[in-house]
């Protein structure tokens, strides 16, 4: 018997050694290019702390250490980014996981697939559009000439101006419609498909002890999404010191006005407007580093916390 | 008696059910006809009356100006097919390239290339340092390198078709193997025809980052004839009043809302078509990465 598969034991083994060259060379690219474009330019994050200047170089420029920190945690203006920053996201999760959820049951209980894949389709249009479209379309709706105000002034009531500096308290709500109307869709299918993953015995069985649809869509569909709940939400929760650049920096106009900064300038619009408009490029790594540390920080502690709570939901 | 109770309580929960989902449909679609009314209003009544749902006075001026003057157009629709159509060519394969050995229990770098892809995932070095990399060091503005080449191989890809790739039965590479079968070969011949589905899934998503990347051209593509459609939808303002001047139809400061309406309508068109015509893969292999992934 040993001596039967000890030869094709070795030949095992002597595939897999030629098998891992293979296998190597076919990460190459990847491999390299994530060095080159993820790997690499941690180095430059030396210029948050020095005052860098383009042409000194990366490491001719002089050291200031904890200075640029210093200075941008004193001015008043960080607080309220940060503030824009972690509220608005927070508003988006509050919001949006619950109602993805929510409709992804409510879909699944729906058992026409045709409506099914109609309601889908339509709803995931709006992912397809850019922002850089959708701020025309934004305009349309709540411009001086747009959809709201032409209703309004043929009702003889008074038009509302969306985009002056006196409206910005109802900006961070005019964001979540547009960030659900883009995103909706394919959060959806996230949902969507983890259910469609599911078991339908356990769907026929509570039929049969009598349950009703609200409670199978509760003790049935809810449980079973908990796992892409909860990986999504991490997901987010890591991502709460960044935001969906186009959305806060096309449709609040705060590419070309600015009047609306008070409540729609978040960390990754400010680091623009900083670093390369304003080419500060080492206050810009500043704020780019924080809201990286914090990102990464945020992300492994909620993951443990989910880990705790539910071990099969955690993410790494 | 009872069950009576309950398939009307049934038959409202489906009502109400239906009701949500088309009112929900509308929320989605209202932006859109606005956009396409406008598109064929005539300016003087966008003026006037403002944007409605329903176009109050019809005109394909704005088309016929935006045909007068195609060439930025079709400038834009070159350089974004050369990098949607390159682009996701070059980056599905490399992704389905890595997501292979990644597949592979027996692969002895699969933990060290794991923790790689995983540390990008956690800790991205920020928008400055690779904007100082790509611009100081690769001097990279205004090519189409700049425009392909950072997108390709992202984490959330690569685990999806890992995903769907160690779900092949292994018996089948087995075989091919024992018969001298290189895993190069067996990748192209045995897992791509198989990963059909999840490839497509992969490549629509990312022919649609591609197609709407105005990000990488707002930071790296400053010369105009380097401008892909994002960047002619950012700028079209000015644009649309320029190609208005070129046919002497500018008239005072009368606005030019509908000839930016129809450019929009024109730069979102072809990537809605190859959604339309693929789309039917997005559920399908969404359920295989979400679920395990």
């Amino acid at each position: 018997m040993t001596k039967k598969t000890a030869p094709k034991e070795k030949k095992t083994r002597d595939l897999y050694a030629k098998e891992n060259v293979s296998y190597v060379l076919m990460c190459l690219p990847v491999v390299i290019k994530t060095l080159i474009f993820s790997i690499l330019p941690l180095l430059w994050i030396v210029m948050a702390f020095e005052n860098y200047k383009g042409f000194q170089g990366i490491f001719g420029s002089e050291w200031v250490w904890f200075k640029n920190f210093e200075y941008f945690f004193r001015t008043e203006i960080i607080w309220h980014v940060i503030r824009n920053t972690i509220a608005l996201n927070f508003l988006f999760i509050i919001v949006g996981t619950p109602t993805t959820a929510l409709m992804a049951m409510l879909m699944f209980e729906m058992k026409n697939r045709f409506a099914t894949k109609f309601f889908q389709t339509i709803y995931f249009i709006p992912y397809l559009i850019s922002w850089t479209v959708a701020q025309y379309c934004v305009e349309g709706i709540l411009g001086s000439n747009g959809l709201i105000n032409s209703v309004l002034s043929s009702l003889n009531l008074e038009t509302i101006k969306f985009y002056d500096a006196s409206n910005a308290h109802a900006w961070p709500w005019i964001l979540l419609i547009c960030n659900i109307w883009k995103g909706q869709g394919y959060a959806l299918i996230m949902d969507y498909a983890s259910l469609s993953g599911m078991d339908t015995e356990l769907f026929e069985a509570a039929e049969l002890d009598g349950a009703n649809r609200g409670q199978r869509m509760w003790y049935i569909s809810l449980p079973h999404l908990r796992k892409i709940i909860a990986i999504l939400l991490i997901m987010s929760l890591g991502g709460i010191f960044r935001s969906d650049f186009g959305l806060f920096w096309f449709i609040p106009k705060n590419d070309s006005d600015r009047a609306l900064l008070e409540t729609t300038e978040v960390l990754d619009t400010y680091i623009y407007q900083l670093s390369i408009r304003e080419t500060d490029y080492s206050a810009g790594t500043a704020i780019g580093l924080v809201q990286s540390v914090v990102g990464m920080v945020v992300l492994l502690l909620s993951n443990k916390i989910v880990k705790k709570i539910d071990k099969d939901s955690a993410f790494i | 008696m009872k069950s009576k109770n309950k398939i009307g309580a049934s038959f409202a929960f489906d009502f109400f059910n239906v009701l949500w989902m088309v009112l929900f449909a509308l929320f989605c679609l209202v932006p859109l006809v606005i956009m396409i009314s406008a598109s064929f209003s005539s300016d003087e009544a966008l003026q006037n009356y403002g944007y409605t749902l329903f176009v109050k006075d019809w005109s394909i001026n704005a088309y016929k100006v935006v045909f007068a003057n195609v060439n930025p157009l079709l400038r834009a629709y070159g350089v974004s097919i050369v990098v949607t159509g390159g682009g996701t060519l070059i980056n599905v394969f490399l992704t389905a390239l890595i997501a292979y050995p990644l597949s592979k229990p027996h692969f002895k770098f699969k933990n060290a290339v794991t923790i790689m892809l995983l540390i990008t995932m956690l800790f991205s070095p920020g928008m400055v340092p690779t904007y100082i990399l790509i611009t100081q060091y690769l001097k990279w503005k205004n090519t189409f390198a700049v425009m392909i080449i950072p997108q390709i191989g992202m984490t959330f890809y690569i685990i999806l078709l890992r995903t769907f790739f160690s779900d092949i039965p292994k018996e089948i590479g087995e075989s091919a193997k024992m018969d001298g079968c290189s895993a190069f070969r067996e990748f192209l011949t045995i897992t791509v025809p198989l990963s059909l589905p999840a490839l497509a899934t992969c490549s629509i998503l990312v022919a649609l980052s591609y197609w709407n990347d105005w990000g990488t051209a707002y930071l790296y593509v400053d010369d105009n004839r380097m401008w892909n459609v994002q960047m002619l939808m950012i700028n079209l303002v000015q644009q649309a009043q320029e190609w208005k001047k070129n046919l002497g139809q500018l008239a005072g400061n009368q606005s030019s809302d509908s000839i930016v309406m129809a450019t929009c309508i024109l730069g979102t068109l072809p990537i809605m078509g190859v959604f339309m015509a693929l789309q039917k893969y997005i559920v399908k292999g969404m359920t295989v990465g979400a679920v395990k992934g």
